[in-house]
């Protein structure tokens, strides 16, 4: 009865899905026995290290390693000469395009470095500490060039260009000057200018903030060996191993199957585990000494070379008639790049204004090239930051026009078959399901205190599927593992358990599942794109469903009856027809049998997943503002959301709490700041400070479950919808509780005193 | 059948965003864009996603001889 059917609405009742088991690699976690990246060790293992550039754009003259190699201890030293001459080949591997001479240029540069600790040169030694030694004896001969870290600073005529070979994609004349803006996308329909005309209420104005991190706890690091034969390991933690796979093998021209990455547990990716930085470095010091080399970086190499969200600048007017209903928008942003061209503009412009029914808009994102580290997905790449700017706007709106902000944004709310921006129509969408369940939550109508205010927001993210592999094996016992080639990040081998434990009708303890590494399970994407439940899940459906077929046919053969004579129920076989009608076999006792009857109970399910639907969010956040400190404390906060169907509660709410004290970071806190030599200032936890658990209440999360019809359980993405809304959710809450709008992030105190007591 | 092509694909490679092609299907259609506009096809699968009659599709085999439309549209990313 469990039996995964096309859902067509009504939620089923289910053995497992929905239920919260303990995670099966949770005790190894609380118990420090977990192997992340940092924690593997090879036999024979060098300890690497990497020398980077301390100044944010200049050109290399010349590296001399003489010394470093000289000294005792160091077996191997590398720079960007060791990669071998690469042509431009633009792959999608991660979580977004890239060229892969880009990639191998910010692992380590060539001729250029582009941003204050771009790798220049590393080394591998018998120690750490001899492998630091070394790096301070190689001598780097630079020629310092202008540099440039704003926005529009970098779009001026006279600006530093940091490559000249990039020409502005997406405009008309194609440009024939290379430009620091590498990309522009504009979408759009109607007369914006002529709607605004008639709009009663237009919220205007210039919305910004800083590139911000990812902030996972876990650093980059990785082992990798080289043999004299060409084959290779890689151990390494990381959202997706076949990417790190391939990326590696593009960027030094090798087979992929000569490598064989093992995915390490990992300590948090949110998008910025997507790409490659050491890997390659190591294979190069591996080849160069025979030997395995680990390369980790520290918490301020971490800040300083690799991805962060960008930073953006966002000019936004929306235009609204008397009773509310939305006439026009006009949003234009510009987006850090970094070093290198990224792809956020697009995602920008998808993720603006599509949640509302607007007959006139216009949304146009540039990518911005600076001397920054190359900006990385960071958990709905491109969205929180012109979503802070459109749900502002918003909210300003139902201020002006005296309506309720729930009220506004139901009026206007988009809906299945509502065209997006680009014009593709929604799917099965529970926005307004949303702005429902937050309507009718006893924290919309609570109470507040002294200098305390309540600020909403809602944002989307269009979620993905795309390839995944999995195998459901039998084993001899009768217990089940689930291989997968998706790393867990937020507890997808408890919910992969879960599925297959449904679709087998079997305890959940009876199915474990695993990451398998890259030789021993075929292609699945990176776990990201809010995908693996969805894409991952929907091949563990599959073949579990082929195991279970299987299994009925051995039983029919072994019965000499039709494989129609034999039901599964409960994870036993039973005939139902026939001379042996009645006669039932568990799994557990078919299981020694089945190696004489066909051999093993192995089924592999290799898909590139359709269907998959975004997700929406709408957020209560309430908070209490000191007017002598412009301290701003949260002390509510809501998040209602749209998970399809949960197949782990738990988690599902994890990562909806998780998001949000992540957008509530950005929103009040975080922020990259460099000196006037273009140097960050703050590449550490202390100065980069992020919420911890004494700095927020509890995030309620309430799941709203509207199912996506073309998964078999109903599942949708989750994990990136809940950083979109915190941004404005916050800072309209505070315009609640002070009557300031603040447009620029962090909200820190000094920025909120100075709003409050007029000293900006 | 009508070919949307999005920003910034429109400007980038065709100079239009309505295209008159009648593809078998997107391999066949991806192939004929990349006759009118060389380097498409190289692009093509790291950065455009497909939708045919309004749905995302991820099957390039899939047949078109029932569409209506088919929108490109830049690829987006999650993290």
């Amino acid at each position: 009865m469990n039996a995964p059917t096309k859902f067509d609405g009504a939620k089923p009742a289910y053995r497992h899905v929905g239920t919260r088991p303990v995670r099966p690699d949770g005790v190894d976690k609380v118990t420090g026995k977990a192997l992340y990246g940092t924690d593997f060790k090879a036999p024979g293992m060098l300890w690497g290290a990497v020398l980077r550039s301390p100044h944010p754009h200049a050109r290399i003259l010349s590296i001399d390693a003489r010394k470093a190699e000289a000294l005792p201890g160091v077996h191997a030293v590398a720079t960007g000469k060791d990669f071998p001459t690469l042509q431009s080949l633009v792959m999608h591997v991660g979580e977004g395009a890239s060229d892969i001479v880009d990639v191998a240029r910010n692992c380590l540069a060539l001729d250029k470095v582009l941003y204050e600790g771009h790798a220049v040169a590393a080394v591998a030694a018998v120690t750490p500490e001899i492998a630091r030694e070394a790096l301070a004896l190689i001598a780097v001969e630079y020629e310092e060039l202008p540099f440039v870290l704003g926005l529009e600073d970098a779009l001026a005529p006279d600006a530093p260009l940091l490559h000249d070979d990039v020409f502005t994609k997406g405009v008309e004349p194609k440009p024939d000057k290379p430009s620091n803006a590498s990309m522009r996308v504009e979408m759009g329909s109607g007369d914006v200018e002529a709607a605004l005309a008639t709009a009663a209420v237009v919220a205007s104005g210039r919305y910004t903030m800083e590139p911000v991190h990812q902030g996972y706890i876990e650093p980059h690091a990785c082992v990798a060996s080289w043999n004299a034969d060409g084959q290779a390991q890689i151990w390494c933690s990381s959202q997706g191993h076949f990417a790190v796979r391939a990326l590696t093998a593009s960027v030094l021209a090798i087979p992929q199957a000569d490598i064989r990455v093992t995915p390490l547990e990992i300590g948090g990716g949110f998008g910025g585990k997507t790409t490659i930085y050491l890997e390659p470095v190591a294979m190069i010091l591996s080849r160069k000494s025979g030997r395995p080399v680990r390369l980790a970086m520290t918490r301020e190499e971490v800040f300083r070379a690799t991805g962060p969200a960008p930073g953006a600048v966002i000019d936004v007017r929306i235009g609204a008639a008397e009773d509310g209903t939305l006439l026009a928008a006009d949003v234009e942003f510009k987006y850090h790049s970094g070093a290198y061209p990224a792809v956020d503009a697009g995602a920008g412009v998808a993720s603006a204004i599509g949640h509302y029914r607007i007959p006139a808009a216009r949304v146009v994102g540039t990518e911005v090239l600076c001397n920054r580290p190359a900006a990385k997905a960071y958990r709905a790449p491109g969205a929180p930051q012109v979503n802070f700017a459109v749900e502002s706007a918003i909210d300003e709106l139902a201020v002006r026009l005296g309506l309720d902000p729930i009220e506004l944004r139901l009026k206007n709310a988009s809906g299945e078959g509502d065209p997006q921006t680009s014009g593709v129509p929604w799917g099965k969408i529970g926005w307004t399901q949303c702005l429902e369940a937050a309507k009718a939550h006893p924290h919309w109508s609570a109470p507040l205190g002294e200098n305390q205010g309540r600020g909403i927001a809602g944002g989307y993210w269009g979620n993905y599927g795309g390839p995944s592999t999995v195998v459901v094996s039998l084993a001899e016992d009768g217990s089940f593992v689930v291989a997968t080639g998706s790393p867990d990040i937020g507890g997808s081998r408890a919910s992969m358990a879960i599925m297959a434990a449904e679709v087998l009708e079997v305890p959940y303890e009876q199915v474990r599942c695993v990451v398998a590494d890259t030789a021993s399970i075929g292609y699945s994407m990176v776990t990201g794109g809010s995908r693996t439940t969805f894409a991952t899940g929907k091949a563990t459906v599959e073949a579990a469903t082929q195991v279970r077929q299987l299994l009925c046919e051995r039983a029919a053969r072994m019965w000499n009856v039709p494989a129609e004579a034999v039901e599964w129920r409960e994870g036993t076989m039973h005939c139902i027809s026939g001379e042996k009608a009645g006669t039932s076999i568990s799994v557990a006792r078919i299981a020694p049998m089945v190696a004489h009857m066909g051999g093993p109970v192995s089924c592999v399910s290799a898909i590139n997943a359709n269907g998959w639907l975004p997700g929406f969010g709408l957020h209560i956040c309430d908070v209490e503002v000191d007017p002598e400190t412009g301290h701003v404390a949260i002390v509510r906060y809501t998040a209602v959301q749209d998970v399809g169907t949960a197949i782990h509660p738990d988690y599902v709410e994890g990562q909806v709490q998780g998001g949000a004290v992540q957008g509530i970071g950005w929103a009040l806190n975080e922020t990259y700041i460099y000196d006037h030599k273009g140097r960050l200032d703050n590449p550490g936890f202390l100065d980069y400070r992020m919420p911890v658990a004494s700095d927020l209440p509890m995030v309620a999360a309430v799941l709203v479950e509207v199912p996506n019809p073309d998964h078999p359980y109903g599942v949708k993405g989750v994990g990136e919808v809940p950083i979109v809304p915190p941004l404005a959710a916050v800072a309209n809450a505070i315009h609640a509780a002070t009557g300031k709008r603040l447009k620029s992030l962090p909200m820190a105190p000094d920025r909120v005193f100075a709003a409050l007591h007029g000293c900006a | 059948m009508r070919i949307v092509v999005m920003p910034p694909f429109d400007k980038e490679f065709f100079g239009t965003d309505r295209l008159d092609v009648v593809p078998a299907n997107l391999f066949d259609l991806v192939d004929r864009l990349d006759a009118l506009a060389p380097g498409f096809a190289a692009i093509a699968q790291p950065r455009v996603h497909f939708a045919v009659d309004g749905v995302l599709e991820t099957d390039w085999a899939r047949p078109l001889s029932d569409a209506r439309e088919v929108i490109l549209l830049p690829r987006v990313g999650g993290g």
